[in-house]
């Protein structure tokens, strides 16, 4: 053990040394172009340069390429910000990751990978901020910031770049220190980039800016610029500590608490952070997401685990739960949306799964039952959006309670219908009038808010499409073991299917739509 | 003699054809009877009128009606029992709770009714008894609307049912 501190600490020198070597490079100018940023920047235009990294576990060599980069220390591990050369006919080939998703594209432009935080790119492509055309100046330069957030929101970056050049990135006061902790502990939603057991990022030119932090399964070995032949081994510095520390972890268990330092992203909540003494030996960690939520992915030490998961207590270790705002799945050219972002069928039983939908689909005492709407799958409180721009349509019905074994509450006298609590919305889809009905809505806040009143949604209200106008409930005759939404189109005259974004598969309950969820 | 024995057998075989004829016909009377569940042997099918209600089944202690997008939905409550209407006079749910009213009256002597023993719907001959939890059957026959059978210890407290469009 004292023979492998002893090589980490000969190797921390020589990468130090390394390291320093480059500083002095960009402080004198050389090859650096107008790249400046502090004594971490080192600019390589033109040049390949090779990353190493290395899975503590099983070995696994992996080896993105990049244009150019430079390195942040962190204390956690290291943040790589590779600002790529530009020039003036820039394209993304391809990116590919482990799962064989490959993302491409031949958008002209500046590009910049903001991390996991997709917006529709799906799970496992970083989201891509694409410069056009008309942001450039006249000689097809890119002047402008990219910011992107840290999931708890807390935390931003800028990656600012000035005529197609990354000038500098900026970070919060807060997280500036001195050489090299240049950040301190932070988990940026990039380091997700390097959760998957290899990955290749092959760019044909363009302003990237990726930030990169090894995780736990991860250290980075070898930072080779291949034009210089310079060789920069990370040293135990810039690992993670538990990383450098070996095998004293187990050490440090016997002797100390364990801390589980958890966040949550936007929309959602985690549980099983704390401090444990040594006499725990393993906790449950859970991610949940709210409403209209649902949960994404792990980073930091526990990326890769699933929503909930029980781990052993051998060392401190921390982690962020991100999670995905759901949006429904819309064609408005096609006269096609959904209102609800996954599309199941709600059958009245498992028997019978076509008595979910329109039609003649269920049976009473032998004989068939026109059900007059398609049911949709969901739980109580979760938002129904809007499916097509119109106007609310009758007064929204909200004052109906949940059922107490099919009667009302003593003394209720409103309305009565199955239908329970309702809004229609009345549009025009390609040319037809579309009166769509949202039955069943929950007690009690059956109704959303006119995000554009602030209000209560009221008859006459405009409604655009995605707007969230109402929450799932039991109301009606809708149950506690079947909440869902009952979705009536032209007074259930046709048949919804007609105008879902979903391909209806028979004996199938999930209804396919065109979108990744 | 011969002729005696042509006619005998003629008699026999119009016997047996009668016999065959009626059993079938009793049959498909018995299988009409047990797929529509009746209330004190009254079966809704079309659009009911209060008038029809209340000879069937006497003047209401309760009843209230409002009016919806899709017409008239109404309430009936007898003593602790209530039917309801919807869309402009079309069944939709009853409500037992008392032993006032009877169903499968077709189809068992005196039909089933709160107070009697949950076992009675084994009894039918017909028919799913599903269990949803200690307090709770589920009974349904060739439908899918379930007649919930509230029972206290096997004893029926109360028989609730709704069939709907919606």
């Amino acid at each position: 053990m004292k023979k492998f501190l002893l090589i980490s600490f000969v190797l921390s020198l020589l990468g130090c040394t390394k390291l320093d070597n480059i500083q002095e490079e960009d402080k004198q100018g050389k090859s650096i172009g107008n790249l400046v940023r502090k004594d971490l920047v080192v600019k390589m235009p033109n040049y390949s340069a090779q990353i190493n990294l290395t899975k503590s576990q099983n070995q696994s060599s992996l080896t993105p390429i990049w244009d150019s980069a430079f390195t942040v220390v962190t204390k956690s591990g290291t943040h790589i910000l590779v600002p790529l050369d530009v020039d003036k006919s820039l394209r993304l080939l391809s990116f590919t990751n482990s799962l064989k998703k490959t993302y491409s594209n031949s958008i002209r432009g500046y590009l910049a990978f903001k991390g996991i935080q997709t917006k529709g790119d799906g799970d496992d492509d970083p989201t891509v901020i694409m410069v056009g055309d008309d942001e450039l100046s006249s000689d097809g330069m890119y002047t402008g910031v990219f910011t992107y957030s840290e999931p708890n929101g807390d935390v931003s970056y800028s990656c600012v770049f000035e005529n197609s050049t990354l000038k500098y990135l900026i970070v919060p006061d807060s997280l500036q220190g001195t050489t090299p902790n240049f950040y301190k502990d932070t988990t940026v939603n990039i380091s997700l980039l390097l959760e998957e057991d290899e990955w290749n990022l092959s760019i044909d030119g363009g302003a990237v800016c990726v930030a990169l932090r090894p995780t736990i399964d991860f250290t980075l070995n070898r930072y080779v610029l291949p034009h210089t032949q310079h060789i920069t081994t990370f040293w135990s510095m810039m690992m993670p500590d538990h990383l450098a520390g070996g095998s004293s972890n187990e050490e440090q268990r016997m002797e100390s608490d364990i801390t589980i330092s958890l966040v949550a992203g936007p929309g959602g909540r985690v549980s099983g952070g704390g401090k444990y003494p040594p006499s725990h030996t393993s906790v449950s960690i859970s991610a949940t997401p709210d409403k209209g939520y649902k949960f994404d992915k792990w980073t930091g030490d526990f990326a890769g685990k699933p929503q909930e998961f029980s781990i052993p207590l051998t060392r401190n270790m921390s982690g962020t739960a991100l999670f995905k705002k759901l949006s429904i799945c819309m064609d408005l050219i096609n006269g096609k949306s959904n209102p609800l972002p996954i599309m199941t069928l709600a059958p009245p039983s498992i028997n019978n799964i076509r008595g979910a939908l329109w039609g003649e689909t269920r049976m009473k005492d032998g004989k068939p039952v026109w059900h007059y709407g398609i049911d949709l799958d969901g739980e109580i409180g979760d938002p129904i959006y809007s499916m097509f721009e119109g106007k609310v349509a009758f007064r929204p019905i909200d004052g109906q309670p949940n059922r107490i074994s099919k009667s009302y509450p003593a003394g209720y006298s409103g309305d009565m219908n199955d239908a329970g609590n309702r809004i229609y919305i009345e549009s025009i889809v390609n040319g037809e009038n579309v009166l769509a009905g949202y039955f069943h809505l929950q007690a009690g806040n059956p109704i959303a808010i006119n995000p554009r009143t602030g209000d209560f949604f009221k008859l006459g209200d405009i409604v655009y499409p995605g707007d969230i106008i109402g929450y799932i409930g039991i109301t009606g005759n809708a149950n506690i073991l079947n909440p869902h939404l009952h979705l009536t189109i032209n007074r259930g005259n046709r048949n919804p299917l007609d105008f879902l974004n979903v391909t209806y598969n028979q004996n199938d309950i999930y209804l396919k739509t065109p979108c990744n969820y | 003699m011969f002729i005696k024995r042509i006619i005998g057998m003629k008699i026999s075989v119009f016997a047996t054809i009668l016999i065959v004829t009626l059993g079938f016909a009793i049959s498909s009377y018995a299988q009409v009877q047990h797929t529509s569940m009746d209330l004190n042997g009254y079966i809704f099918k079309d659009a009911q009128t209060r008038d029809s209600l209340v000879t069937k089944f006497g003047e209401p202690d309760n009843y209230r009606s409002i009016t919806t997008e899709f017409g008239k939905d109404e309430e009936y409550r007898f003593g602790q029992n209530a039917i309801r209407l919807t869309n402009n006079g079309i069944f939709n749910c009853f409500i037992l709770n008392d032993n006032r009213f009877a169903i499968y009256t077709f189809a068992i002597n005196g039909g089933i009714r709160v107070g009697d023993s949950v076992n009675k719907f084994l009894q039918l001959g017909f028919g799913t008894l599903q269990f949803v939890n200690a307090e709770l059957y589920n009974f349904t026959y060739l439908s899918d609307f379930p007649l919930d059978i509230h029972h206290v210890n096997g004893i029926i407290t109360s028989l609730q049912y709704c069939s709907s469009t919606i």
